[in-house]
């Protein structure tokens, strides 16, 4: 590894002193511009403006002026977006050494930022609105639903579900798939720790760090895995500035919790340096008691948490470079399981340091507009402490990733794209089992294009990924022959949405995935203490192959969206820990679980959408539904284990002004197709309240949310909770955040 | 404007420095020497000799610990059973660790002239309790085996 590591380190520095990249300032523009509020046609400031085909963003000042220098000559996609109005999507047209002009004015809205007004000719708004499988929390949703948890912050989403063992360890679930098969990122790059494995593992992005939440599947997932079926989810940290803010920016935030005796301190801040440098800082400090439920304390479910990251960027007209270091240091407990292996319960500290580099350069060049080039490495490693101390086990996991990738445009038939390189090297390790250490590398090469035809919008994507898992040494073990295994396949992926016409679209997408086993489900072998359970790796596994189909069909407004879809996902080799009921001969108190690859398929159905009536209200509504099973060659088609039960979200608010106020309920129905050894759950109905105020004083722009959750203390059970036996879900929960825009 | 070369030189320090930190890195969770590990299949209790307790393939197959209130037993002697059913007993880098017992009711003791595999039990209190014994790896500080809860009774 430590040679892969040089070489591409090597690889940037060249990369960075290249001539090829020393490209002149002609053929660049400026896009300077001003946003208001529609109706009183008065300045507005804190509009975040996005300028996609570039990947750049920035905030606009308090009185709505903002600008983008050095713009190379093109048409662009820019998007606004404010809290409290409809977001806005315009093309405009960037000509070389000129300013391009250009007032926004965004229109108050009671709608949440999926909501998008598109300012254009129609062939333009197909491909701006038509991100079918791209879906964004951000804004006034996100601090409505932020949670402890990633997970718990997103569940509200249709489709999407938490996977979850007490109060920190939480990980979403996309239409019932989870793990591998759903990628966790934050600023595009892998998390690097070890969630997908296990469920007491938790997922190493604290939500509050978040500036928004990226959810994107079908062709679009592929830049990022082959593997990614369920989807992408990219919490937008935004460590390493693509541009050069003009002012001092950030927000700081505190946040409480009755549920937990819980609180949260989090600043995160830009500001420039000179005329060329930008650096970002954000940190957070978590801290929680024991979860409260209507049946009582739920004992051990404490955590304590702090996240932060420093970044330098250098941006010039060719383009940017910088560098970012971060660490996530947690603490936290597994509830104790008398019948599940630990009667004490588990104790868990992670620590995971990261630092990556991050450069890209437009290039004046007919066909290719940019090249960028990443590099990250995540030290992580966590132990598991028993009640009186003892370590039971350990997991380090090295990770080092790279990517070059150029994007393109007009390009022959192509409209435009990107195509490029990644590269992974993982250095696994668990001490207190069996499971020897390992080595894996992957190298992938991906292609994603993109064509509007009239009315319909095509996207295209293809992965080709070689992965080894090599161990530290090849013998015969209790669980098969340990060796080394190569695996390789092609990933592709396509997507068409056609505008009908008055606001409606229809659309399909399919995917044909491809997931090596990874090093744990190849090799593992031991206890593992806080998932109650043995785990018993399979050396001969096979590929995991999916293959995806999804129909939809939408109609968005200024006044109303709606979106239903069904989808089918059928696997061949589905990989996932079964529970076999057997107890383990060397740590009897602990159920074997083997992973083992069968055939499954997954069908559902998800409806969502929202209205806006008599000016200031707003009706939100969603549903989700997700049936699968695996084949099992003595019985046939059976249920598969942790699969969510049909759920419900509705959600009523009125807005006026800076005030929002609201009502929610969730409903679910029970769960009793259940999978070997599994406990089915009832149905239940969860009602709760929120509020939020945002007012501006001194160019500061303040918002205070309220939110009551389980107002009637309602005593419920998730399906996909490992301790549902054990404690119900949280009692009734009053939380406040109060976030401050600087 | 011009892509500069000190730009590039001061690009070259950071990117390096990355390097060498990457390069020299190792990770946190492996075992830093060639440790050799037990994994037994089952396990023996003997007193004076006598088979007194048999645990295979994670289930006691035959007895449990008693003892007389107010009294201690012989020594009691843990040997641990192989893949091929031969009886061992570890010679480096282990101890025998036990848990759940309710020393109210009944307490395990060794004393420092046994053999780190034998010891003696002691009746506190007429009544019934468990416990569970570890095969502790003292290098890794792990456990690599550990018995079912055994009952103890005390007479």
């Amino acid at each position: 590894m430590r040679y892969i590591t040089l070489f591409l380190s090597i690889s940037i520095t060249l990369v960075f002193s290249s001539p090829a990249h020393a490209q002149a300032d002609r053929n660049r523009g400026t896009i300077k511009g001003q946003t208001i509020d529609r109706e009183t046609e008065d300045p507005l400031g804190f509009v975040y403006l996005y300028l996609e085909e570039l990947d750049r963003a920035i905030t606009a000042h308090g009185d709505g002026a903002f600008t983008f220098n050095n713009i190379p000559a093109g048409e662009y996609t820019l998007s606004a977006s404010r809290i409290g109005y409809q977001s806005v999507t315009q093309v405009i047209t960037v000509n070389s050494n000129e300013t391009t002009a250009l007032t926004l004015s965004l229109r108050p809205s009671v709608l949440n930022a999926q909501a998008v007004e598109v300012i254009g000719t129609a062939d333009h708004a197909s491909s701006a609105n038509l991100e079918h499988a791209s879906k964004t929390i951000k804004g006034a949703d996100l601090r409505q639903n932020l949670g402890t948890t990633l997970s718990s912050t997103m569940e509200e989403m249709p489709g999407i579900s938490s996977r979850s063992m007490g109060s920190a360890p939480a990980r979403p679930i996309i239409r019932g798939l989870g793990g591998e098969r759903l990628l966790i990122l934050q600023d595009g790059e892998r998390t690097g720790d070890v969630s997908s494995q296990s469920a007491d593992h938790a997922v190493t992005v604290d939500p509050m760090a978040a500036e928004e939440i990226e959810i994107a599947r079908g062709p679009a997932a592929l830049e990022y895995g082959a593997n990614a079926i369920g989807g992408v989810i990219n919490v937008v940290r935004n460590q390493i500035s693509p541009t050069l803010p003009d002012h001092l920016h950030g927000t700081a935030s505190l946040e409480g919790q009755s549920v937990n005796t819980g609180g949260v301190a989090a600043v995160n801040a830009g500001i420039p340096l000179g005329s060329s440098l930008a650096l970002n800082f954000d940190g957070n400090l978590r801290s929680a008691q024991n979860l409260k439920t209507p049946e009582g304390s739920l004992q051990n479910s404490d955590i304590f948490s702090t996240n932060n990251s420093v970044g330098l960027s250098s941006i010039h007209p060719w383009g940017y470079a910088g560098l970012a270091g971060s660490m996530y240091l947690t603490n936290y407990g597994i509830p104790p399981d008398p019948a599940g292996g630990h009667e004490h319960g588990v104790n868990i500290e992670v620590r995971k340091y990261q630092t990556e580099g991050r450069a890209e350069i437009t290039l004046d060049n007919p066909v290719f507009k940019s090249v960028q080039a990443n590099l990250s490495y995540k030290n992580y490693y966590h132990r598991e402490l028993e009640e009186d101390g003892q370590i039971g086990t350990e997991y380090g996991l090295l990770t080092t990733n790279a990517k070059v990738a150029v994007r393109h445009q007009r390009w022959g038939f192509l409209e435009q794209g990107k195509i490029g390189f990644w590269g992974e090297a993982k250095d696994y390790a668990v001490d207190g089992t069996q499971t020897p250490g390992s080595d894996a590398y992957s190298l992938a090469s991906f292609a994603i294009e993109e064509k509007n035809i009239g009315a319909l919008h095509l996207e295209v994507g293809a992965r080709f990924e070689l992965s080894r898992a090599t161990p530290e040494e090849q013998y015969e073990s209790s669980i098969g022959r340990i060796r080394e295994r190569t695996f390789y396949g092609l990933a592709t992926s396509a997507s068409a949405i056609y505008d009908i016409g008055s606001g409606f679209f229809t659309g399909a997408t399919f995917m044909h995935s491809f997931r090596p086993p990874s090093q744990e489900e190849l090799y593992s072998e031991g206890p593992h203490l806080a998932s109650y359970s043995y785990e018993v790796g399979n050396p001969d596994l096979n590929p995991e192959r999916g293959l995806g189909k999804e129909l939809f069909i939408c109609y968005k407004s200024s006044s109303a969206t709606a979106e239903v879809g069904v989808y089918h996902n059928s696997f061949n080799g589905y990989i996932y820990p079964r529970n076999t009921g057997q107890q383990s001969a060397r740590f009897p108190s602990l159920n074997v679980y083997q992973f083992s690859g069968v055939d499954a398929r997954f069908r559902g159905i998800e409806f969502s959408s929202q209205v806006s009536f008599w000016d200031h209200w707003a009706l939100t509504g969603s549903m989700s539904y997700t049936h699968a099973q695996r084949e099992i060659e003595t019985a046939g088609w059976q249920p598969l284990p942790m699969i969510p039960p049909l759920q419900a979200h509705i959600n009523l608010k009125y807005a006026s002004g800076g005030f929002h106020l609201g009502g929610k309920i969730t409903i679910a129905d029970r769960q009793d197709r259940t999978g070997d050894f599994e406990t089915p759950t009832s149905g239940y109905t969860v009602a709760g309240l929120f509020g939020q105020y945002r007012f501006e004083s001194a160019r500061l722009l303040h918002t205070i949310s309220l939110n009551a959750d389980n107002i009637f203390n309602t005593t419920y059970r998730n399906h996909l909770s490992r301790i549902k036996e054990l404690m119900p879900e949280p009692a009734r929960n009053i939380s406040i955040l109060y976030r401050m825009y600087f | 404007m011009k892509f500069s070369i000190p730009f590039t030189h001061i690009m070259i320090i950071p990117v390096l420095t990355l390097a060498l930190f990457l390069a020299g890195c190792s990770n946190p969770a492996s075992s830093s020497d060639e440790e050799e590990h037990h994994h037994p299949e089952g396990v023996i209790l003997k007193m004076d000799s006598t088979e007194i307790v048999r645990i295979e393939e994670g289930v006691i197959t035959s007895g449990q610990l008693e003892v007389v209130n107010g009294e201690t037993t012989p020594l009691i002697t843990v040997y641990f059973l192989d893949h091929d059913g031969e009886l061992f007993q570890p010679e480096h880098d282990y101890s025998l660790k036990w848990n759940q017992i309710d020393t109210a009711v009944a307490e395990i003791n060794q004393d420092s002239q046994q053999t780190p595999w034998s010891f003696r039990l002691t009746g506190n209190q007429e009544g019934q309790t468990m416990v569970r014994f570890q095969l502790w790896h003292d290098k890794s500080e792990h456990a690599d085996f550990e018995t079912p809860s055994i009952p103890v009774t005390v007479n």
